[in-house]
């Protein structure tokens, strides 16, 4: 008996050693900045990685969808050049041609497929399996035909993790369309379909409908990329702003291919924003 | 009880005097020694497991929170802490562990081995999570020997001090 409890206490202390050293290190990967950071790396290619095991078992049943959708962003993509085409043989001055070769340069689109993606989650986050080597840098837009889903936080080589609109901690520079009042959209943290419109004075006149749109001043997002549209806006008393409460366009229930915008110029314009002290 | 009252003493001490003082040294980035580990050496013989490892992770806690390294000094301490019983089955003869205190006046050589083998742990275990990466291998090495050298200098010398 006596053999058995000595047993027991040994076993006892290597149990509290491993829980105190589980706990401090913990702490380290969590407090310091270094440790979180290297931690952060290992993590996001560990889960990337197996998500995308997980993922091409999945990914067959949402073909369907994929291919409607690319069919559709290639349609769009056709009226749009067969506009710009019009505009070039209809106009015999040199500029309009110059102007079009400066959009074009300025910005360039990558496609990118998602491989993991909360929705029911507080801190939902999408991982998609584009990174570095591909050309993908923190802080670009990412969107769907169907309208934006969030913006690049962080990046490794091969992956990158994008920061949703609902996430809690993503604030999206947003304008109403028609009007172009500006305001910015944050979830409200309960259901995936929906967020919340900020900043917007109480003399605006907003109605259910009105589309809301990005703005385009961040470098981040091209300018009218579709959010979502106006579900409910009152006015609230001895308060400067509007209550608007918006449906977002994209699903992010089914999210598969999405293309991410890169500005060529982005560092430019942040370094100029910077020299204003802002 | 006695015991008990001297031990709060050095543990207070043994801190103050880490986080005040040695906690500025940093001799060529190099040298960083961490003499508080010698509470942790110093505790009775006979101490029990399972205090020792929490007083190992308590002095380690105190130690980051005064020296802002969340953790890291917890770990290594844990750790040396857990070691200790393994180490004097290791390095001492059944005589010297019916002896109340791990001292260098009664142990000799023995001392010695003990003192060396759980600085250096607890150095290199340190450095190396500070350092976070196997990148820098060599160097977490010179800087664990170095720095153990001076700490376990410094510990000779508060045992030539104790009465």
């Amino acid at each position: 008996m006596n053999k058995i409890l000595e047993f027991f206490y040994k076993y006892l202390s290597v149990i509290i050693f491993l829980v105190l050293e589980i706990l401090a290190f913990l702490l380290v990967v969590n407090k310091n900045d270094l440790q979180r950071s290297v931690a952060f790396r290992y993590a996001t290619t560990l889960s990337a990685w197996t998500y995308e095991i997980t993922n091409s078992v999945t990914d067959y049943f949402g073909l369907a969808e994929a291919n409607k959708e690319l069919s559709e962003e290639n349609a769009r993509l056709l009226t749009e050049n067969a506009r710009y085409r019009d505009l070039m043989l209809c106009s015999d001055s040199s500029g309009v041609s110059n102007q079009l070769g400066i959009v074009s340069a300025r910005e360039s689109y990558l496609s990118a497929k998602v491989v993991y993606n909360s929705v029911y989650d507080l801190q939902n986050y999408i991982i998609i399996d584009k990174g570095s080597a591909q050309g993908i840098e923190e802080d670009m837009g990412v969107f769907t035909p169907q309208g934006v889903v969030g913006v690049v936080q962080r990046v490794s080589k091969n992956y990158a993790v994008v920061l949703p609109i609902i996430n809690p901690e993503q604030v999206i520079s947003a304008k109403i369309k028609g009007n172009n009042q500006l305001g910015s959209v944050k979830w409200n943290g309960k259901t995936p379909l929906k967020a919340k419109l900020y900043e917007i004075p109480n003399h605006v006149n907003v109605v259910a409908g009105d589309s809301i749109v990005t703005s385009g001043f961040s470098a981040i997002f091209p300018e009218d990329i579709m959010i979502g549209v106006v579900d409910k806006a009152t006015n609230v008393e001895n308060t400067m702003y509007c209550d608007i409460d918006i449906a977002l366009t994209v699903d992010f229930q089914s999210l598969s291919y999405v293309t991410v915008a890169a500005f060529t110029n982005k560092n430019e314009l942040l370094n100029l924003q910077k020299s204003l002290g802002k | 009880m006695k015991y008990t009252i001297e031990f709060l003493f050095w543990f207070v001490g043994l801190v103050l005097f880490q986080v005040l003082l040695l906690n500025h040294i940093q001799i060529a980035g190099v040298i960083n020694p961490f003499l508080y580990i010698y509470f942790i050496i110093a505790l009775p013989i006979h101490t029990n497991r399972i205090s020792l490892i929490f007083t190992g992770f308590l002095l380690g806690l105190v130690i980051d929170m005064f020296s802002n390294t969340w953790g890291i000094h917890a770990m290594a301490t844990t750790f040396i802490a857990f070691l200790r019983p393994y180490m004097f089955r290791i390095v001492a003869t059944q005589e010297e562990l019916d002896k109340v205190m791990p001292r260098l006046k009664t142990m000799g050589a023995n001392y010695v081995k003990y003192i060396v083998l759980m600085v250096f742990i607890h150095h290199l275990l340190l450095f190396t999570l500070e350092a976070f990466t196997f990148k820098y291998f060599w160097v977490i090495i010179l800087k664990a020997l170095v720095s153990a050298l001076i700490t376990i200098l410094l510990i000779f010398t508060l045992e030539k001090v104790r009465k």
